[in-house]
């Protein structure tokens, strides 16, 4: 049985908290003490109380914090990660995502397609996100009319063809509140052929991404019994026993001499997600940040194109310097040009040039980063693991990017 | 494809890992409960068979006679540098959970010690085995999650995690490492049962009853069951619908008790 980790997207009260609600509920997997916690505090019917579990957010009525519960259906696992759906909770937002596999967009139908819908659109197109379910919620405010489906069905057929993402998996009309079409189509809504919400859960494919070249970040090197061991996790490719390796940015070849994990039997190959280390007898220095690759690439860069999208509190100074944090990699930079201003949550998205150098908060962003030494970089599109990085100042990121051109 | 618990093993590794290398000095917070168990195992296989830095077990004195009894054991076993901190002035004094509120009590003979030995030590990342799945308060934590000098969980303004890049050391206190937060009670004893991990023997059945959730005698209740072994705990969960901390009694005293707990520094 596999595991889904799906993130709830969308605009305020658009029923994201609501729907996880439901879920729970009609799939029998709440807990009995959130049912005594919401009887208790007389919430019977207050579905959002499972994931809002802090004070403030149950006494305002908001998801401040993303937050991630778990259920089992009948053919998959799932981890339901609930996310806010207001803008000054954005990096809230964008933690929840960047640990899914696929998404819900709710979209509710008396209010369509609204600014966070589009924002929060383009956020999981950025971050390749391919499975995306939109899910046209509050049904019973538009009395379970097909016709007002459709609007909103084209709605959100438009909005996915303007950020050129690929089609929703499905588009599906529900009613997170009252529970029609969740679990069991429904016989509100019988002109909907489609699945259920939760059958076209079930039944999304997720596809094994094709292998690419070894990329491998050194995490860090460990003393143990005077004897040193790189430690690190292959972000993609495989790593072979025996097989010669460059270090990157330094250029310089080994081969290592064994490849191993602790308390398991040796093995020819490692793969993708596994954190394996090697001694370092014959190797030349090798540092944290370090990317250990297979043949020399011309991935190698000091300057690059990059789709920015800035989720700190205060805009971008110009001119500012960066620490430009990919894989294991740390590396000092700076924006040195901002080509293209996106407001992905305006109706007419992008800005004017003029606009280009005013990054803020939700803004998205085509910019040429420079930095200050060479480090090894993919395009997104190529290696997502080492084409995605996150700008951070302060200690604290400001914004994340997936990179676009190397030059 | 990786299988699942291959792979949630790998994610906790990796966090292991960085924060190892990411801090100066890093150390492990051990409760003796399964939880924390599993992730020393982790920190084993992190480091090819060692924990390269000290386990705190944060002693209240109102612990269960297995727990010193296990704790003993495999801190020899294991060859692990342990630290045994306690509020001693306050368990002098009487301090305890029938003197006082629970969120008192935690407060003064658990989250006291932590702090003192936070400084005494210098420590600066403190490893901890939290999961989201225990508490909705707790599944609102980030892998690293940064504390100030008064030990302050800021949940109003967490900073973003993404693609495995988490905050920086910058002015704080410390932070807490959650290497554990995606995994279920359910994932951790499949984990358990997978890898022969040993735990406290309060977990398993003894005259039909057992404790899912272990920590000071009086605060825990044990619940029915028949299950001896890690394979019949498994079976049983399959079926369970009440929640793994039912037993505890400091959940109960007030629907925010966690938060309020854990804002001040409670793990």
């Amino acid at each position: 049985m596999d595991t889904l980790n799906i993130a709830i997207v969308g605009h305020v009260d658009h029923g994201k908290s609501t729907l996880i609600g439901r879920l729970l509920l009609d799939t029998g997997s709440l807990p009995e003490s959130l049912r005594e916690e919401m009887s208790g505090s007389g919430k019977e019917s207050d579905l959002a109380f499972i994931t809002d579990h802090l004070e403030e957010e149950r006494r305002k009525r908001i998801t401040i914090d993303t937050s991630q519960v778990f259920f089992q259906g009948e053919k998959r696992k799932f981890v339901i990660i609930d996310t806010p759906g207001h803008k000054e909770f954005l990096k809230n937002t964008i933690t929840g995502c960047c640990q899914a596999d696929a998404a819900i967009l709710m979209i509710d139908a008396a209010e369509g397609v609204r600014g966070q819908t589009r924002r929060h659109a383009n956020i999981l197109s950025l971050m390749g996100l391919k499975h995306i379910v939109v899910a046209i919620n509050k049904m019973d405010l538009v009395d379970w009319a097909e016709g007002a489906f459709q609007e909103l069905a084209s709605q959100a057929e438009r909005l996915f063809e303007v950020f050129g993402m690929g089609p929703p998996s499905h588009i599906l009309p529900i009613s997170a509140q009252s529970g029609e079409n969740i679990t069991r189509t429904s016989s509100k809504m019988s002109w909907h052929k489609g699945p259920s919400l939760l059958a076209a859960l079930e039944g999304l494919e997720l596809t094994t991404p094709e292998e690419k070249e070894l990329r491998f970040p050194v995490q860090g090197v460990f003393e143990k019994d005077g004897e040193k061991i790189i430690m690190g996790r292959i972000e993609s490719g495989r790593l072979c026993q025996g097989k010669q390796l460059m270090v990157l940015p330094a250029r310089k070849t080994f081969t290592p001499e064994k490849i191993f994990r602790h308390g398991e039997k040796e093995r020819e190959n490692y793969f993708a997600g596994e954190c394996v280390g090697f001694h370092s007898t014959g190797a030349p220095e090798i540092r944290r940040g370090d990317v250990l690759v297979e043949e020399e690439m011309a991935s190698l860069a000091s300057s690059l194109r990059a789709t920015l999208f800035w989720f700190g509190e205060r805009p971008w100074q110009e001119g500012e310097k960066f620490l430009f944090r990919c894989a294991t990699q740390e590396v000092g930079g700076r924006i040195a040009e901002a080509m293209k201003k996106i407001d992905p949550g305006a109706e007419k998205t992008v800005t004017k040039p003029s606009e280009a150098y005013k990054i803020t908060h939700g803004d998205f962003a085509e910019a040429r980063i420079e930095l200050d030494r060479q480090a090894a970089v993919d395009l997104f599109a190529h290696i997502p693991e080492m084409g995605r990085f996150v700008l951070e100042s302060g200690g604290l990121p400001l914004a994340g990017g997936i990179v676009t051109g190397i030059s | 494809m990786m299988d699942h618990l291959t792979s949630l093993e790998n994610r906790s590794i990796f966090i292991i890992r960085e924060a190892y290398f990411k801090f100066k000095n890093i150390a492990l917070l051990w409760s003796i409960g399964k939880d924390s168990t599993t992730l020393l195992w982790l920190c084993k296989k992190a480091f090819f068979g060692t924990v390269p830095f000290p386990v705190i077990h944060i002693d209240t004195g109102y612990k269960f006679p297995e727990i010193y009894k296990f704790r003993d054991e495999y801190a020899r076993k294991w060859g692990l540098d342990l630290i045994v901190a306690s509020n001693l002035e306050k368990i002098g004094q009487g301090a305890g959970p029938e003197k006082s509120a629970k969120f008192e009590c935690c407060n003064l003979l658990k989250t006291a010690p932590l702090k003192e030995i936070i400084a005494a030590r210098g420590i600066d990342s403190l490893l901890v085995g939290i999961r989201r799945d225990e508490h909705g308060i707790r599944a609102k934590e980030r892998y690293f999650s940064p504390r100030d000098d008064t030990f302050r969980w800021n949940y109003r303004d967490q900073p973003a995690e993404l693609w495995d890049q988490y905050k920086s050391m910058e002015e704080e206190n410390h932070f807490r490492i959650h290497p554990l937060l995606h995994m279920t009670e359910k994932d951790i004893w499949a984990y358990i049962q997978r890898e022969d991990i040993p735990v406290c023997e309060l977990y398993f059945s003894r005259s039909g009853k057992r404790y899912r959730s272990i920590g000071c005698a009086p605060c825990c209740g044990p619940e029915d069951s028949q299950a001896s072994s890690v394979g019949e705990i498994i079976e049983e969960l399959e079926g369970s619908r009440t929640s793994e901390r039912a037993g505890r009694s400091q959940d109960k005293e007030d629907v925010y008790t966690m938060q309020k707990l854990r804002a001040l520094g409670y793990m």
